[in-house]
């Protein structure tokens, strides 16, 4: 008997957008705080905000250490310390900033790269060359949270040059010198690609203009 | 912005994404400003958060669930940052309103906490008081069950129902015995296997389907598991992914570490209604 199973695919799409985009908790009946996110009764050191939280973005921090790791084993470290981060950094996390998916996966990022660097482990090339370099797909990045679709929308705006440039460095942490190298660019197109998407995104997100004391 | 300042953007862009920490510089403070950033710090926050966004962004395929073994480690994890509440979990709390004559000390037998209300118990009888009302409020303390005896009380809901497993066919898995319990209303429910091999979770991990026809043509994930040399009954929970409508069948394989999304099978035990 196969068990070729479509409700699993469909479990899966259905996690990522319940799990993904429910960033807002539902507060208490009759309690009087009114807009308590998840990531705020994570730093309140709420066990079941905690488990909630698992439940919320381990299949996005999976998903990310996967494909930032040799093997599974070493995404499975790799997601223990992300949570860790969350823990520690959970009081950071600003509503009027990012999304609480934005917020999770900056620092699981953080915390990826941390650790290629660290294991002087050079990206991953099949990382690189499978599946990175297409454009983000609109309808997948609708399923996680709206910032996410402006990005989406923002990237596929650009030419495949400057998408892959930022993807370099947005996925791998490499230095500008190195994507120049790998793409065969002059490095001074590869800062003036990467510089001019980030802007582009960063306004698409808002987040100029938000700009303020704060942050992790 | 002048070529000074874009050089600086551009250093600092590689600061913030290569990892590397973003120095006091008053050069890179004012590249930021003219991005109409509050200081270098802001700008390097923004850039981090548009990468991440640019990350999920580019997976272009549905998160995976991560492994319950590793889910399981992530919440044990959490444990240390979890702000103390005197090691008890008060759920709700109840107000019991005791009556104490003066030769009772009745009051003492309650929690350590209500030491004082026993105190002030104990100096009324020495003053030989008549019977006063003390109002001493009791945590209602939550004990979590062991699965035996969680399964247990979930036998005795009428609405739940038991499905024998089926004499196994498979060759190793001939004596497995054992059944499946489970309530609909409450979507949980338990296993109950003896002699099921032991697995290497590193090598393989059990998984268990049920099928809902009700729900979909095809089964739906019921969590994965690991069975060590242990003798006797073992117990585990059922995990199901979905909410399940009319469960017909629960089956059993064995896949790679971390379960799978489409099963080739065999199915090694079932139980059916």
């Amino acid at each position: 008997m196969t068990l070729a199973n479509p409700a699993q695919s469909h479990y899966r799409r259905e996690a990522s957008v319940v799990r993904l985009s429910a960033t807002r908790s539902t507060p208490a009946k009759g309690n009087s705080v009114s807009s308590d996110y998840l990531l705020q009764r994570v730093a309140r050191g709420e066990q079941n905000a905690m488990n909630e939280c698992v439940d919320t973005f381990g299949g996005l921090i999976w998903s990310l250490a996967r494909r930032l790791s040799p093997n599974s084993a070493d995404a499975e470290d790799a997601v223990q310390e992300v949570f860790v981060e969350v823990w520690r950094f959970a009081n950071r996390f600003d509503p009027q900033k990012a999304s609480e998916t934005t917020f999770v996966a900056m620092l699981a990022r953080r915390r990826l790269i941390d650790r290629l660097r660290k294991h002087g482990r050079q990206p991953v090339e099949e990382t690189i060359d499978e599946g990175l370099m297409s454009a983000p797909s609109a309808e997948h990045a609708a399923e996680v949270s709206s910032d996410v679709t402006r990005v989406a929308e923002a990237m596929q705006q650009m030419k495949p040059e400057q998408q892959q440039a930022l993807q370099l460095s947005a996925w791998m942490g490499m230095s500008h010198a190195d994507i120049a190298e790998k793409m065969g660019l002059p490095l001074g197109t590869v800062k003036s690609h990467i510089r001019r998407g980030l802007l582009t995104l960063r306004d698409d997100l808002g987040l100029a203009e938000q700009s303020g004391p704060n942050g992790t | 912005m002048n070529e000074h300042n874009s050089n600086k953007l551009d250093e600092l862009i590689e600061l913030a994404l290569t990892g590397n920490g973003i120095s006091d510089d008053a050069g890179l403070n004012e590249a930021a400003r003219q991005a109409s950033a509050a200081s270098a710090a802001d700008f390097a926050l923004d850039v981090e958060l548009a990468a991440a966004s640019l990350m999920v962004a580019s997976l272009n395929e549905p998160v995976s669930p991560m492994p319950n073994s590793l889910r399981d480690k992530v919440i044990a994890g959490s444990r240390s940052f979890v702000q103390p509440a005197d090691n008890v979990t008060p759920i709700s709390r109840a107000t019991q309103k005791t009556t104490t004559p003066p030769s009772s000390t009745g009051v003492l037998g309650y929690l350590g906490w209500a030491t004082a209300a026993a105190l002030l118990v104990a100096l009324l009888v020495r003053q030989d008081p008549p019977p006063v009302d003390i109002e001493v409020e009791l945590p209602v303390v939550e004990v979590m069950p062991t699965i035996d005896e969680a399964r247990t009380a979930l036998l005795s809901d009428p609405e739940t129902v038991t499905l024998p497993w089926i004499k196994p066919e498979v060759e190793g898995y001939e004596t497995v015995t054992g059944d499946v319990v489970w309530n609909n209303r409450e979507q949980r429910g338990y296993l109950r296997l003896a002699n099921l091999p032991a697995n290497d979770p590193t090598v393989s991990q059990y998984q268990l389907w049920i099928v809902d026809p009700d729900r979909d043509a095809n089964p739906v994930d019921g969590g994965v598991f690991n069975m060590t040399a242990a003798s006797g009954d073992v117990l585990i929970p059922i995990d199901a992914k979905l909410p399940i409508v009319t469960p017909k069948a629960f089956a059993i394989t064995r896949e790679q570490p971390g379960g799978v999304v489409v099963s080739e099978g065999p199915l090694l035990v079932v139980a059916a209604s």
